[in-house]
């Protein structure tokens, strides 16, 4: 028969590099988020548009060969371009924000709840490493959703392309991972913030919501009123706008004059004309320096209320 | 036996308000109790050893070490089990406790192992697999033990483990506290407001009231001891008594409402005391033999003006 030993007994084994640890919170956190279904529901949804860029991207690389199986092809007139990832990238950044508050509200509040945080840093974990590993499952959610997909799409499309697209397009990539990473490193920060002082899921998601439209109406309400576009560095919303009509659109039209695209020309002269009807945008520093701002009050709030112990007082 | 718990004139402030107010003590174990009524800075003294709390002034050295520079290592040879209810939500208790030792720096195979064999020790084998949220309060008490075990510290801090529990539960816990206790290599540092606790696992306990030492008393010394406690009420001038016990080599001290305290060893005659009291010209209305319980060196203690000499240690 067997005899279980149920005396306390010490264990000598080394420890975990530190690093290592802290790859112990994204793991354990990711699979909590993935318990979700609308989670992972949205996590596929996120990846249908790189699916179909990526279907699309290997149709226009490969239509001769293709022609031979499926002559209706020759009929098909597909140009994937930049005007082509914008639109993708678009969808899927609505999609990001779907899973950042399907995932995200609850990351640090059901900590915070449960009283789990003195658990947390009474290992040799100091409070940035809990916030990096927090952060880290949104990271990776969030990119892994958008941003790794569709580069990796790019990528392949570079690599099937001919020498005329490459020398086109070969500005994509930086503008998907500029335009990519401003976004998904401000819902990262933020939303962990909202998640550090709300509790409650659905206000988080009032509050997260309302991060977004009420300083980008207020920055609206101040342009018509004083013609000037001085508030949007208050307003998110606008700044990753900006970030992604910089990334996609300026950086598109500064090439309009050798593009061959005419769609891709007419959008840029179409945003040329919106905007000249406008006051003078932010510069891009100020946009980037404003984002910068933004991100730091959203981890000095984070770094506020993350106590091992509440102190009032 | 090298002291556990250095403590130097340690002044913790929370906001504004002192909490400990210039604590001094060596305490070696291998069972230190912490003790106490509520508000006495039990809890403080607790988060300021793991280094939640800046020291206002003095110094704490645990294991050796400086919580204010060197908590990262204090944590990684500590486990803490805390006062309240602390658990991560929506995990198992086999998830949780393998967790958190991972989160100490164990590899997955081994935390896996010594999570089970945690949760076994405890008394929790047959619910390891059940949600921690559904468990009751005593369940919660033994896997909050299990993640401060199961990485094998050298100091473990309890935090009122028996706090919330019935009978029952209280003895099992206070069972696995002695049995732990028991481990070579092992400290134990058991806070609680509960007299009977305390008196039941720990050698040495430290005694604070409103922020300050009040005492500290060596329990297992007196244990092994061979001496008892005299408890005499007098009537006329003490002096000339006190210079008799003086001159009978008895050490002697003022106790509970003005009674006279005696320590004898216990084979000495109660017969010359009562001599001596005749021959000192003072009567003795009542002389009571005393074990001197840590119920009756609390009572002592808590009369200790600490505010007027900043403690007794």
């Amino acid at each position: 028969m067997a005899v279980m030993d149920r005396s306390y007994k010490r264990w000598d084994g080394d420890p975990m590099p530190h690093w290592q640890r802290l790859l112990v919170i994204p793991e354990h956190g990711l699979r909590e988020v993935f318990k979700r279904k609308l989670v992972r529901f949205l996590y596929i949804l996120s990846l249908l548009p790189s699916l179909m860029l990526l279907i699309a991207a290997f149709v226009t690389t490969h239509l001769d060969d293709l022609l031979a199986l499926f002559p209706f092809l020759s009929e098909l007139e597909l140009d994937i371009g930049a005007t082509a990832y914008h639109v993708f990238f678009r969808f899927q950044s609505f999609i990001l924000f779907l899973l950042t508050l399907a995932g995200g509200p609850s990351l640090i509040s059901r900590d915070l709840t449960n009283q789990a945080l003195p658990l947390y840093l009474s290992k040799s974990l100091s409070r940035t490493d809990y916030v990096l590993g927090k952060g880290l499952v949104l990271l990776v959610l969030l990119a892994g959703a958008s941003l790794l997909p569709l580069c990796t799409v790019y990528c392949l499309h570079w690599f099937w392309a001919d020498s005329d697209w490459r020398s086109e397009y070969g500005w994509l990539l930086s503008s998907l991972l500029t335009s990519g990473g401003a976004k998904i490193l401000f819902l990262t920060i933020f939303v962990l913030a909202i998640s550090a002082y709300v509790r409650r899921a659905r206000l988080a998601w009032v509050g997260l919501i309302g991060l977004f439209l009420l300083p980008w109406m207020c920055s609206r309400g101040f342009e018509e009123a004083a013609r000037t576009r001085v508030a949007e560095v208050a307003a998110p919303k606008v700044l990753l706008s900006s970030i992604e009509t910089w990334a996609f659109i300026d950086r598109q039209a500064a090439r309009a004059i050798s593009n061959k695209n005419p769609v891709e020309k007419a959008i840029a002269e179409t945003h040329d004309l919106v905007e000249s009807r406008r006051p003078a945008p932010l510069t891009m520093p100020v946009v980037f320096a404003a984002l910068l701002g933004w991100l730091s009050a959203g981890l000095f709030a984070i770094y506020r209320k993350l106590r091992p112990v509440e102190v009032i007082g | 036996m090298a002291p556990v718990i250095q403590l130097q004139d340690l002044v913790v402030h929370l906001g504004s308000a002192p909490i400990l107010k210039g604590l001094s003590c060596e305490l070696a174990g291998p069972t230190i109790g912490l003790l106490g009524p509520n508000g006495a800075g039990k809890s403080t003294l607790i988060r300021s050893l793991l280094g939640f709390h800046d020291a206002a002034g003095g110094t704490a050295r645990v294991l050796g070490l400086d919580p204010q520079g060197e908590a990262r290592d204090i944590r990684s040879q500590v486990g803490y089990m805390p006062e309240h209810d602390s658990f991560i939500s929506g995990q198992t208790a086999i998830r949780f406790v393998r967790y958190m030792a991972e989160l100490h720096g164990l590899p997955t195979p081994e935390a896996m192992e010594r999570a089970h064999e945690a949760l076994f020790w405890v008394g929790l084998g047959e619910a390891r697999y059940r949600e921690v949220d559904g468990f009751s309060t005593g369940m919660k008490q033994r896997v909050k033990l299990a993640q401060a075990i199961v990485h094998s510290p050298s100091l473990v801090i309890l935090d009122e483990p028996t706090n919330g529990l019935d009978p029952p539960g209280r003895a099992r816990m206070l069972e696995l506290v002695k049995e732990l206790a028991a481990t070579d290599g092992l400290t134990l540092l058991v806070s609680s407001h509960v007299m009977g606790d305390i008196e039941t696992c720990a050698d040495e306990v430290l005694i604070l009231k409103e922020g300050r030492v009040a005492r500290v008393h060596q329990l297992r010394a007196e244990r092994e001891g061979d001496h008892r406690f005299l408890e005499i009420e007098l009537v006329g001038d003490e002096a000339p008594f006190l210079h008799a016990l003086n001159d009978l080599g008895l050490a002697h001290s003022r106790g509970t409402r003005q009674r006279l305290r005696v320590a004898t060893q216990r084979d000495f005659p109660v017969a010359k005391i009562f001599q001596a009291a005749l021959d000192a010209g003072v009567t003795v209305r009542s002389l009571v033999q005393r074990e001197d319980t840590l119920r009756e060196v609390f009572l002592d203690a808590m009369e200790v003006d600490v505010s007027a000499n900043g403690g007794a240690a």
